[in-house]
């Protein structure tokens, strides 16, 4: 087994659980350097909406006391400032929830919690998890760890840059049209947004019932394999979670991309991509070609062009019933872009809205006919453009916001409207220095199969084993 | 603001109030930062005309019956 590095934090979410089974490490130790880490990294870059740092010292000494059994026994996390636990603060990114004590324990930090891990901060995220850059007009944008001066993606903006910053080995994010692979890819992690009902949405905030997924954000393949192990699953306390069989994600995983078809979608995915982020999605393909698997051009469904607006409709439509009493009786209290896009939901009429639903069941089954009959998963871009700055994505409510939010989420935005599992994965580094990433799009509930393709991926390019420069943090460190 | 403008924005905030029991008027609602295009125009756009007979919840039908333990891949 190999040493771990010098600071705990700097190994893999499998790495320090081994460590902490074993017993070379205490939870004591790993969660103190996550502490610091999450204090220092996490100011410098605005990601952390809350840390008790006296309970989470509380939470190691009573797991060092009676080490636990679970896959995660001892192990630090922390996530987005959204999911429930009872008697801590939950603020949803927002002013309007400022405060805010829920008394119900998120399903899915309930599995975390049985599986021994930690949970010692709460991260920030786009307001009420309506958007896709990271920023956020009352906790200010959190910052991306590969240039402090660009955006980190958005909504699990704090997950992202904390994961990336080697901060926390894993966090919780929540995906509606993006928001946990558009963080990821923008600050260089992987993320899974998994099936619809594959995870229990029980008392994480909603924002689109028919939408939303919640999915881990991890610096490897293996660790989120290991994580979404954990969470995944049937819980009688969500409506929408999938009875289906649950695989140990963390199996089959190095069997190489030898056997698999992938297919490249011939229109929609890569229109208007960037000359540089279509070379770096170029070059991984050819990566997986190498690696032994077989590539085949698919058309798409004509109706997978409109996915993008319908996915914003609905999410709209849904958030607007949510929303509307707060948003005329605290209209001020919203940063102006998720007003005026919740309150643009108030105005779809009914029966459009309907008709949008009933076309996912349409569009799903001639998707799955036209790419799924034919290959394994699909391969995109996870953006099509590179990472923009701060101030190039600050749209806010004004010109243009429509149309940056439309080309951040082109790729994103559709997985969720056909509520299909979708992996992001880096694919290397700009010429500017920020990430870029792939996806990989797979059959309802095969998310085993992306991580397999993912993992070929990661071993033949390593591209984890870079780490963002923390000096360009240090005058705030 | 020109009377035709004052006229649509009257008009939409009637609409709002009668049907959403709703305070907010068409500056607030018709904002930028939502879809550019005309729902209606997307929806219809996408649908081609063959929604008549389905209806929503056949969709989670359809997503566990395409799953590989389903189709025995």
């Amino acid at each position: 087994m190999s040493d771990l590095p010098a600071n705990p934090c700097d190994a893999s979410l499998v790495e320090i659980a081994a460590a902490l089974k074993s017993g070379r490490i205490s939870s004591a130790e790993v969660t103190e350097a996550s502490i610091d880490r999450l204090s220092t990294r996490g100011a410098a870059l605005n990601a952390v909406a809350g840390l008790d740092a006296d309970d989470a010292r509380r939470q190691a000494k009573e797991a060092d006391a009676v080490p636990g059994t679970g896959p995660l026994a001892g192990v630090p996390l922390a996530h987005k400032d959204m999911f429930y636990r009872p008697g801590r603060v939950s603020e949803c990114g927002s002013k309007v929830r400022a405060g805010f004590v829920p008394d119900v324990l998120s399903g899915a930090l309930k599995k975390l919690d049985q599986a021994g891990a930690l949970d010692i901060a709460r991260l920030n995220m786009a307001e009420f998890a309506f958007g896709v850059t990271g920023h956020n007009e009352y906790t200010g944008a959190v910052c991306n760890p590969w240039n402090p001066a660009h955006m980190t993606g958005g909504s699990s903006s704090g997950s992202g840059a904390m994961v990336a910053a080697r901060a926390t080995f894993g966090a919780l994010g929540s995906d509606t049209g993006g928001s946990v692979r558009l963080p990821a890819a923008c600050c260089g992690v992987v993320g899974m947004k998994v099936t619809m009902g594959r995870v229990s949405r029980y008392g994480a905030m909603p924002l689109s019932h028919t939408l939303d997924s919640v999915g881990p954000l991890t610096r490897t393949v293996t660790d989120n394999a290991l994580m979404l192990s954990v969470i995944a699953g049937y819980d009688p306390d969500d409506a929408s979670s999938a009875d289906m069989p649950v695989t140990d994600y963390t199996t089959g995983l190095e069997d190489g991309a030898k056997g698999l078809t992938i297919g490249l979608p011939t229109s929609h995915f890569m229109d208007g991509m960037d000359d540089e982020i279509a070379g770096h999605f170029e070059a991984a393909v050819d990566v997986m070609k190498k690696a032994g698997a077989t590539f085949v051009d698919v058309d798409m469904p004509d109706a997978i062009q409109y996915t993008n607006a319908l996915t914003s409709l609905i999410t709209a439509t849904e958030g607007a019933s949510l929303h509307q009493h707060w948003l005329e009786t605290r209209g001020d209290d919203y940063g102006a872009q998720t007003f005026g896009r919740l309150a643009g939901g108030l105005a779809t009429p009914a029966s459009r809205y309907l008709q949008a639903l009933n076309l996912r069941t349409e569009i799903l089954a001639r998707f799955n006919d036209m790419v799924f009959n034919h290959v394994d998963m699909l391969m995109t871009p996870m953006m099509i453009m590179h990472v923009p700055s701060i101030a190039e994505s600050d749209v806010r409510a004004g010109p243009g916001a429509s149309e940056m939010l439309s080309k951040i989420g082109h790729c994103s935005r559709p997985v969720n409207f056909l509520g299909l599992p979708g992996l992001s994965v880096p694919s290397g580094f700009t010429k500017a220095g920020l990430p870029s990433s792939v996806q990989f799009v797979g059959r309802p509930f095969d998310e085993a199969t992306l991580y397999r393709a993912g993992r070929a991926y990661e071993r033949e390019t390593e591209w984890y084993k870079t780490a963002p420069d923390p000096s360009r943090w240090e005058s705030a460190e | 603001m020109d009377q035709k403008a004052m006229n649509a924005d009257d008009a939409f905030r009637e609409w709002m109030k009668t049907v959403q029991a709703s305070d907010l008027g068409e500056r607030e609602v018709l904002n930028p930062a939502r879809s550019g295009k005309p729902l209606g125009e997307i929806v219809r756009d996408a649908g081609g005309g063959l929604v008549f007979d389905t209806e929503p919840p056949r969709y989670y039908k359809l997503l566990r019956e395409l799953a590989p333990a389903s189709s025995g891949k």
